[in-house]
């Protein structure tokens, strides 16, 4: 029997992916043709991370049409990150922060640094910060609403039922109806 | 000023290679690297080219200052082949060798360490220590010295939960990633290296070719090193490396020795072929030169290349095989003949280092 797309409304997935963590834990992706055309995946060449590709697919969900979400320092797109992998400035961690932030720990298997810190005290002034073209704010709340209802999506589609209910709780706490769509 | 000239580093032997060929010669090199961000600047991609070239000299600058017996080579002051030269001896990647802005690297040998500071690289800041052989304690430790120097002249970007930032989220905590190069011939000959190299990445360790991300093995040299720099000190990471580095290298001797004793014949039929090629061939291309010299390598750790066939010292062999894999390079052997060769006249030229440094004569050829 034909699966649906995990990524679309389309009722049959022809690519069936599979990605096995260092515990020995399963994640199962079902996608359809088309979507592995527009997200150019290849997996025999080059097999990104399911979350990854969650990622990159998020624009043709049926999330509500938000502006894209930019870093509010350098302007530069999360699309742009998810495609290149290269932040534009320090800031984009804090204007990315809740959509980066299942990758940092999907990568790195921990969300806290340990190791040394700067001495910090005596350090001089950073240097003027240069001065982007100066751009809206785009991180607005429906957009920062946006981002944590495609975490609150893969956590649910992956079965990591306490990191969804984490998710759900902080949707609540914009004040927000659940997303429609949502599997109860 | 004058600026510093690439042929003059080039001449010198390169003391991250000098392991002698301690435990049969396996690990080749060790090296720690630190990527920094500093604060109030964007990465190149969103820095406007008199911004970057700000940054460059100002970074450069206070790196200098505390490296102050190094040598700053600006991208922009030398050319092609010079840039591809530094790639070749590693002390520069091969994407700001590439690049067409602003950057500069910084470069200190002493105390048999090499430091080559990396400025606008993928981070601001690349901060790299290489040591002969399996030791990444050295590096370690004169990377942070030198980190801590610099804390007091710059501020590095950083996040209170997440550390250190850098331009990819690959490297963002520490910023470190520790690597050893080996050189596995014998695993690769049994089959039993996709074993090895699948039980790393269990183990959140990356293997790639000899010149790092998206580089080839090429004469079965390969760099182990760590995938994570998030949720663990910087100890941890080198720690984990090494001894990781250490089984891989029980497994390599394991199976030279499997080798010698199962397939001696056949063994000794490609170090002696190799031998041969080097010793006799008129033009060698690049990779003819890394698999020839892999056998040769192999067969000195294994004693069947012995004195009747080196007839010199032990510690002049490995000193020569050292300087195979880096003098007959293509923009090494060039920038040191100041000449430009097409690729023929190259493979000729290179075949003359080779026989000429094999003859013994020299460890340093010039290139003259």
């Amino acid at each position: 029997m034909p699966c649906p797309c995990q990524l679309c409304p389309s009722p049959e997935a022809t690519v069936h992916l599979t990605e096995i963590a260092a515990d020995g834990t399963r994640q199962e992706l079902h996608v359809c043709r088309a979507c592995m055309t527009r997200l150019k995946l290849r997996p025999e060449v080059d097999a990104p991370d399911l979350a990854e590709i969650r990622l990159r697919a998020e624009p043709a969900s049926d999330a509500p049409a938000d502006p894209p979400l930019l870093c509010d320092a350098c302007g530069l797109s999360l699309a742009s990150y998810v495609d290149t992998n290269l932040f534009g400035c320090p800031q984009c961690y804090e204007s990315f922060d809740t959509a980066i932030m299942a990758l940092l720990e999907r990568y790195h298997g921990a969300d806290a640094h340990q190791g040394r810190r700067p001495i910090s005290e005596g350090a001089p002034a950073a240097p003027a910060p240069e001065a982007p073209p100066r751009r809206p704010r785009t991180r607005s709340p429906a957009a920062r609403r946006a981002a944590i209802e495609a975490r609150l999506r893969a956590a649910v589609a992956e079965e990591r039922f306490e990191d969804a209910a984490r998710l759900r709780d902080e949707l609540k706490a914009f004040g927000e109806p659940k997303p429609t769509g949502e599997p109860s | 000023m004058t600026p510093p000239r690439v042929a003059d580093l080039l001449a010198r032997p390169c003391p991250w290679l000098a392991s002698a060929g301690t435990e049969g010669g396996v690990v080749v090199s060790s090296r720690v690297r630190l990527a920094r961000t500093w604060a109030g600047w964007s990465f190149h991609r969103k820095l406007s080219r008199a911004r970057q070239e700000e940054l460059t000299t100002r970074l450069a600058e206070h790196v200098a200052a505390v490296l102050p017996d190094a040598t700053v080579y600006t991208m922009a002051g030398l050319d092609e082949l010079e840039r591809t030269a530094l790639a070749e001896r590693q002390v520069v990647s091969r994407e700001l060798a590439s690049a067409k802005r602003p950057g500069a690297v910084v470069v200190e040998e002493a105390d048999g360490l090499v430091v080559s500071a990396l400025i606008n690289e993928e981070d601001h800041l690349r901060l790299q220590v290489f040591a002969p052989g399996l030791d990444l304690t050295r590096p370690l430790a004169r990377a942070v010295a030198i980190d801590q120097a610099l804390e007091k002249r710059v501020a590095w970007a950083t996040h209170p939960r997440l550390g250190y930032l850098t331009a990819c989220h690959t490297n963002v905590g520490t910023g470190l990633r520790a690597s050893c190069m080996l050189h596995l011939p014998a695993l690769s000959e049994t089959g039993e290296l996709k074993q090895v190299l699948r039980a790393l990445s269990v183990l959140h360790m990356a293997v790639r070719g000899d010149h790092g991300e998206g580089s080839e093995a090429a004469g079965h040299c390969y760099q182990i090193s760590n995938a994570r720099t998030l949720g663990h000190d910087e100890g941890w990471y080198a720690v984990g490396i090494r001894e990781a580095v250490v089984r891989v290298v029980q497994a390599e001797l394991l199976a030279r020795r499997q080798l010698l004793a199962k397939a001696r014949a056949r063994l000794e039929d490609k170090v002696f072929r190799a031998w041969g090629v080097l010793i006799g061939a008129r033009r060698l291309t690049t990779e003819e030169l890394a698999t020839e010299a892999s056998w040769v390598r192999l067969g000195t750790a294994l004693d069947v290349l012995d004195q009747d066939t080196w007839a010199i010292p032990t510690e002049r062999r490995w000193r020569i095989l050292d300087q195979l894999t880096l003098l007959p390079q293509p923009a090494h052997l060039q920038v040191l003949a100041g000449a430009t060769m097409d690729a023929p006249l190259r493979d000729e030229h290179r075949a003359t280092i080779v026989r000429t440094l094999l003859a013994g004569r020299t460890t340093d050829y010039s290139g003259t």
